[in-house]
């Protein structure tokens, strides 16, 4: 088998052993890895009534066939799970090594079942499962507990770890890898779903290379793309993702004062990427396999640690109208450091900060006052939630459950789609994130369809669209949506970045190189339809949790609310035109739910019965 | 291949729809500042890209990768200038 270990480990940590499953290429081929390979075993290991936090949710870890294989942006790995935070599907992908090093260690994934009755380090080294004590690490945080690891296991090591929050099982708790760089799989709470199983890391250690079914041709050609990479990526590399905040700004794409305000001209100015590399910029940071290296390292007292991109920039900044680039770097440090989510986290601060505002929450109770724009406030809340403590318990549990105990009102401040709090992205800018954010299967998401670069700048031509679509039409967004959400369901499968499909690479180059990897010949049609199958089943995992139409929805401040200045003034999304349009191309039924003939035409047809759930 | 001296520019963004191509060749025989190279090219193209430009040109290497520069910078002959697009904000 090429491209692949086609071995999964699967390990029940109430028993400490494991045992191997093996697959075959008409597996592979169907479900490809990653996210599709995850959300099958999810779909085979958890039922609708199984708890988030009890042992019996599985937490899955997948790498996919590119990883190794030199592909660029390929290092990355996906983790599967049902989230704590909103009940429902949960997958969160992370770049940097560990994704590397897992397969190295001679996996292609992990099933994690059970729980630890103590403390617990996980370690795949060279094809065998180890079970080690993590008692005197429980508590350390995540760069911490990364450095004190690598002391044991070596340098040339992965590894993957929670921090206090994930051991306190806070919803917003997400899963670390490599220590200061802080890669982050963070949204949706894996990490206290790692931290209910009382496992505190996973190492993973090997040499075990997957054979390439022609890895001559492969060279070649990923030596053209890192070069083209390279040269298109230059803005990436030279300011990372928030090099982009004041164009976020300009086109009324940011999140400002927790999405209620237009323009922030002058003031954003102070927390870009380009300010960071006139300031506190030390360095970059590449995942494995990554030519572009948009990850910042910047200077703390004297620390090296990873630094804000966008979407914790804004989420921490612009969107608690704090613009104080050395407070929102610290509060990134601190949420990497406990282990918390930083959009979530940003988003839940936002909220405290209006909810002070209206008099929901009150300075007794807070702890001091919650004043917008103040990176002191910031950093006393993250610490706080980061820790569960006083104001942070409640708000840890994510601003939908924190509206719904606050009661009052709160819930119009709460911005979040099935209890996944949104990104920094805003559907009244990009049109197509409406039915993007409704349908997707974590909750509010901006990767899982992906669709609003080509609103912005870019065209896809593979797709029909030549040109960049009109970010303030509704028409056409829904099919828009469903066409990325699938490629994006097989780049989260593949195990590849989305950025190299803004900066040139084509569909068709994905099919060549599975060609230079497995042998396999694949039309632009099966990878396509891959996706598709693939975005089908993780609805079908959230049918069975009650998921439908009715739950496919937008905060009412971002479907009725314009915010009257920016560059995106008076827009608003038209939802219902949205989700008709998305649904009648999915063929899914009136209640937006799979069909069986869909099922059925997708090879799916043993999961019909989480219609039925 | 010509063996004239000069820069290449490569735009992008709003530098590709001001200019209206990918790729130019601009002949220069000597240095220039960066400040000195956009009259030029204001010049030659007749338009401005706009406030967006600040901190989106810079050198680039295949090797060595990008380079920020600043408006006081030199430009030297055989130099690549990429004039950035928006920095993808994901």
């Amino acid at each position: 088998m090429k491209g692949y270990q086609g071995k999964i480990a699967l390990i029940d940590l109430t028993e400490k052993t494991s045992r191997e499953m093996t697959f075959d290429d008409d597996f592979a081929r169907k479900y490809i890895g990653g996210s599709g390979m995850g959300t099958y075993f999810l779909l085979n290991f958890c039922t609708p009534k199984t708890r988030p936090l009890s042992p019996s949710n599985p937490l899955i870890f997948m790498t996919g066939p590119f990883l190794g294989s030199g592909i660029p942006t390929s290092g990355r790995h996906q983790i599967v799970t049902k989230s704590p935070l909103t009940g429902i599907f949960l997958e969160s992908d992370a770049g940097g090594s560990f994704g590397f090093h897992l397969k190295r260690s001679g996996f292609d994934g992990l099933i994690i079942l059970g729980k630890s009755d103590s403390p617990l380090v996980l370690t795949l080294i060279d094809g065998k499962v180890g079970f080690a004590e993590a008692r005197d690490i429980w508590g350390l945080d995540t760069m911490e507990t990364d450095a004190r690891l690598r002391s044991l296991y070596g340098e040339n090591a992965g590894v993957s770890c929670i921090g206090p929050a994930g051991e306190k099982l806070i919803p917003l708790a997400g899963i670390f890898h490599d220590g200061t760089d802080a890669r982050t799989s963070g949204r949706g709470g894996a990490g206290a779903v790692m931290g209910s199983k009382n496992l505190k890391a996973i190492v993973a250690r090997g040499s075990s290379v997957t054979p390439l079914s022609d890895k001559k041709n492969l060279t070649e050609l990923v030596s053209k793309k890192n070069a083209l990479l390279k040269e298109k990526g230059a803005g990436m590399n030279l300011y990372g993702t928030s090099g982009g905040m004041s164009l976020c700004e300009e086109l009324g794409d940011l999140p400002i004062r927790n999405w209620k305000q237009g323009s922030w001209k002058e003031e954003v100015k102070a927390i870009t990427g380009q300010r960071m590399a006139e300031t506190i910029l030390t360095g970059d940071y590449g995942c494995v396999a990554c030519p572009i290296r948009c990850g910042r390292v910047v200077g703390i007292d004297g620390r090296n640690v990873g630094g804000p991109e966008y979407e914790t920039m804004a989420m921490l900044g612009s969107n608690c109208l704090v613009n104080d680039l050395d407070a929102i770097a610290r509060a990134n440090e601190l949420c990497n450091r406990l282990g918390i989510d930083t959009i979530s986290t940003g988003s839940a601060v936002a909220f405290a900060m209006e909810c002070y505002e209206h008099g929901i929450i009150t300075e007794a109770q807070a702890g001091m006052p919650l004043e917008w724009g103040s990176g002191e406030v910031l950093n006393f809340l993250v610490k706080k939630i980061g820790e569960g403590e006083g104001i942070g318990e409640l708000l840890g549990k994510g601003t939908r459950t924190a509206a719904k105990e606050l009661g009052k009102g709160a819930e119009h401040f709460a911005i979040h789609c099935k209890g996944l709090d949104f990104p920094a992205h805003d559907p009244r800018c990009y049109k197509s994130l409406a039915a993007g954010y409704a349908t997707s299967t974590r909750g509010a998401c901006h990767l899982n369809g992906y669709s609003y670069p080509w609103e912005r700048s870019v065209s896809f031509p593979e797709f029909g669209y030549n040109e960049k679509q009109d970010r303030g039409a509704d028409e056409g967004k829904g099919v828009m949506n469903a066409r990325f959400q699938n490629l994006s369901s097989l780049l989260d499968s593949l195990k590849m970045c989305k950025f190299p499909m803004l900066l040139g690479v084509t569909l068709a180059d994905l099919g060549y190189w599975m060609k230079c990897v497995t042998g396999w010949d694949m039309t632009n049609e099966e990878l396509e339809t891959i996706g598709e199958r693939i975005y089908n089943m993780k609805r079908l995992f959230n049918a069975g949790h009650g998921i439908g139409r009715d739950q496919d929805t937008l905060p009412e401040r971002i479907l009725n609310e314009v915010r009257g200045t920016g560059g995106s003034a008076e827009a608003l999304p038209d939802l219902a035109l949205q989700l008709d349009e998305y649904y009648g191309y999915r063929a899914w039924d009136e209640k937006g739910l799979p069909t069986k003939e869909k099922l059925e035409e997708l090879g799916l047809g043993e999961f019909a019965l989480w219609l039925r759930a | 291949m010509t063996n004239e001296k000069g820069i290449i520019l490569k735009f992008s963004g709003p530098w590709r729809t001001v200019s209206g191509i990918e790729e130019y060749f601009l002949p220069m025989s000597e240095s220039i500042t960066l400040k000195e190279l956009m009259k030029k090219i204001g010049s030659i193209f007749e338009a401005d890209p706009g406030p967006r430009s600040d901190g989106f040109v810079c050198l680039f290497d295949e090797h060595s990768g990008p380079r920020a520069i600043r408006p006081d910078d030199i430009v030297s002959p055989g130099s690549t200038l990429l004039f950035l697009g928006t920095v993808e904000s994901g």
